[in-house]
């Protein structure tokens, strides 16, 4: 894999957890293909130490914290700039540190990007979550740009630990 | 302490220690949920012999287990030896657990079937060492609740008249229906802040979800929401639930339906759906939300089901599930599916609003001169109720009568010694 590409990959990532953190989030919007999927499933407790990861985790079509695409994700984000998304409301202080970036997969017209995330959310007086996991994104080559086309975000947590995930991963 | 004493129904007015109380709290585990009949879990989640998952009675860790022999049983889950947990999954299937610590083996029926070295127990009669099981277990149409009371009322005489509008939700196709999830969250309130939420506090609405309101989310199947037309309703028996009363040319009960597929398939299939619920049903009466008594909560509007496990004063773990027919082709589950889990879920843009309502009420709590003033409860718009047809005791939906009749009930179990004592004090 070629170091500029790397860079180029690693860029967009710290661009796009800027741009969560200074809570630009129609600009992170547009860091989507139209066709784009977010996709976050929940995770269980097996009863043996399964072959595959993807046994403890929802499939598609079962639960799920995000199943979105550009549209319902776009509508998450007007609900935070109307006055009365109260969970936002003041809003989360987040941290997105975004770190292990690996390059899987180069077909040339789409990447497949691996990622670990550890977000810190601090919001009001003292509230603190911090979520940790894991994204599995396809980036496309759209005009010469970098664009999300699919994410999948696996959290660590099998008992989500906070009140609520009104923020993005 | 005289528990009647902190609810005042006349005056409208309730103790807030009742959310931050210690005492209350350790009351309410000996009385309430060691009692009560309580929700487990779904027959679809456990539909083969050997199936299991793992649940909880209020603090109570309990295996809900089909045996071999294809009848549902549930144990504590905790090994008769030392006390530690058998199982460690939240789901899957097994004929045996075996608990890590000394290696003591259960059947599917919770007998104690094998001891290593069992030759050095002086006098280890096994058959006396099973699992500890639930007094009693039974379903109602796919829903599966559990009481360690041997003396609690039936499954049937319990849900009393709230059996008749689960069934809005539960038996309007044929094979009934099936669930996804849980999503399970940790939220520092107490859990009866959201019970009664669900109870009946259609009032909540325009403020705290006012934002989903602003863009549309909350659009429903009716054209002609009547806002005032809502009817609080109590079942008796703590049982209570928020609805609408259609308008005669309305198609009926209202789901969350922002897609055009959803609609035309309750038109399809509303002959059969009037056919299982008769007219009122299937027509007039539309339920929003509902708390089966203590902590199971329905909300028909967009297909949720939960459980508000509590864990102390301060903190409950929420377990919620989506709910959909079960004979319904793929694409409307899950269509259904993203309709109940966009609004309600730790991401839903309904109910991430709701959270810190209910931190900050059980918060107040825990203020010294807040708990010198009492909680409004006076909501009570005087209205004439020409609503025969239904059932349960009825009152305006801009009204705290749900409120009150659940913490009435609350407050009887807790003063009551046994089951009789609940029953006579009717």
């Amino acid at each position: 894999m070629d170091s500029e590409l790397r860079h180029r990959v690693e860029d967009f990532l710290y661009l796009e957890a800027e741009l969560l953190d200074e809570r630009r989030l129609r600009e992170w919007l547009d860091l989507f293909t139209d066709d784009m999927h977010y996709w976050m499933p929940v995770r269980h407790n097996p009863l043996e130490r399964p072959k595959e990861l993807e046994e403890e985790t929802s499939k598609p079509g079962e639960s799920y914290y995000f199943n979105d695409n550009k549209e319902t994700l776009g509508l998450r984000i007007e609900r935070l700039y109307s006055k009365t998304a109260w969970a936002e409301m003041p809003p989360s202080r987040t941290r997105h540190l975004i770190s292990n970036i690996r390059i899987k997969q180069d077909d040339g017209a789409e990447l497949e990007v691996h990622s670990n995330f550890m977000v810190y959310r601090t919001r009001m007086e003292k509230d603190q979550d911090i979520f940790v996991g894991t994204r599995r994104d396809i980036l496309r080559r759209v005009n010469g740009e970098l664009k999300i086309a699919r994410r999948r975000i696996l959290l660590d947590q099998a008992v989500l630990g906070a009140k609520n995930i009104s923020i993005f991963l | 302490m005289e528990i009647k004493s902190l609810i005042d129904p006349e005056g409208g007015l309730i103790n807030r220690c009742i959310f931050a109380d210690r005492d209350i709290y350790e009351l309410e585990r000996e009385r309430l949920f060691a009692r009560c009949w309580l929700y487990l879990g779904h027959e679809t989640e456990v539909p083969n012999p050997g199936d299991f998952v793992a649940a909880y009675m209020g603090e109570e860790p309990v295996i809900l287990w089909r045996d071999l022999n294809g009848r549902l049983n549930a144990f504590l889950n905790l090994c008769r030896h030392r006390g530690n947990r058998v199982c460690r999954a939240d789901r899957g299937n097994a004929n045996v657990f075996t608990c890590s610590y000394h290696g003591w083996t259960y059947s599917s029926e919770g007998k104690l079937v094998l001891v290593p070295m069992a030759e050095a127990f002086r006098e280890l009669d096994r058959s006396e060492w099973g699992l500890i099981p639930v007094a009693q277990i039974d379903s109602y149409k796919g829903l599966i609740f559990a009481t360690f009371d041997p003396e609690a009322p039936t499954l049937a005489e319990y849900l009393g008249d709230m059996a008749w509008y689960l069934d809005i939700l539960l038996d309007r196709r044929e094979g009934g229906t099936e669930v996804s999830g849980p999503h399970r969250w940790v939220v520092d309130a107490n859990w009866k802040t959201a019970a009664e939420n669900f109870g009946g506090d259609g009032y909540h609405i325009a403020s705290t979800h006012g934002s989903a309101r602003e863009l549309g989310v909350d659009t429903t199947t009716s054209q002609t929401r009547q806002w005032n037309k809502g009817r609080q309703i109590s079942c008796g028996n703590g049982h209570v639930l928020v609805a609408w009363i259609c308008p005669p040319d309305d198609a009926g009960p209202w789901f969350a339906q922002p897609v055009v597929e959803l609609a035309s398939y309750m038109k399809e299939h509303a002959a059969e759906i009037e056919n299982r619920l008769g007219a009122v049903r299937a027509r007039k009466v539309s339920p929003s939300a509902g708390t089966v008594f203590p902590n199971f909560s329905v909300h028909w509007l967009t297909r949720t089901i939960r459980v508000w496990h509590p864990r102390g004063p301060d903190k409950m773990e929420i377990w919620s599930w989506a709910i959909v027919d079960k004979a319904a082709p793929a694409k409307i589950k899950e269509a259904m599916r993203f309709v109940s889990q966009y609004r309600f879920s730790p991401t839903g843009v309904f109910e991430a609003d709701d959270m810190d309502n209910w931190i900050q009420v059980t918060g107040a709590a825990h203020s010294v001169i807040g708990r010198r003033f009492p909680a409004n409860y006076q909501m009570s718009l005087s209205e004439e109720i020409a609503e025969t047809d239904l059932r349960g005791r009825l009152a305006s939906r801009w009204s705290d009568s749900n409120q009150l009749s659940l913490y009435m009930h609350w407050a009887k179990v807790l003063e009551a010694q046994n089951w009789s004592a609940i029953v006579s004090a009717k």
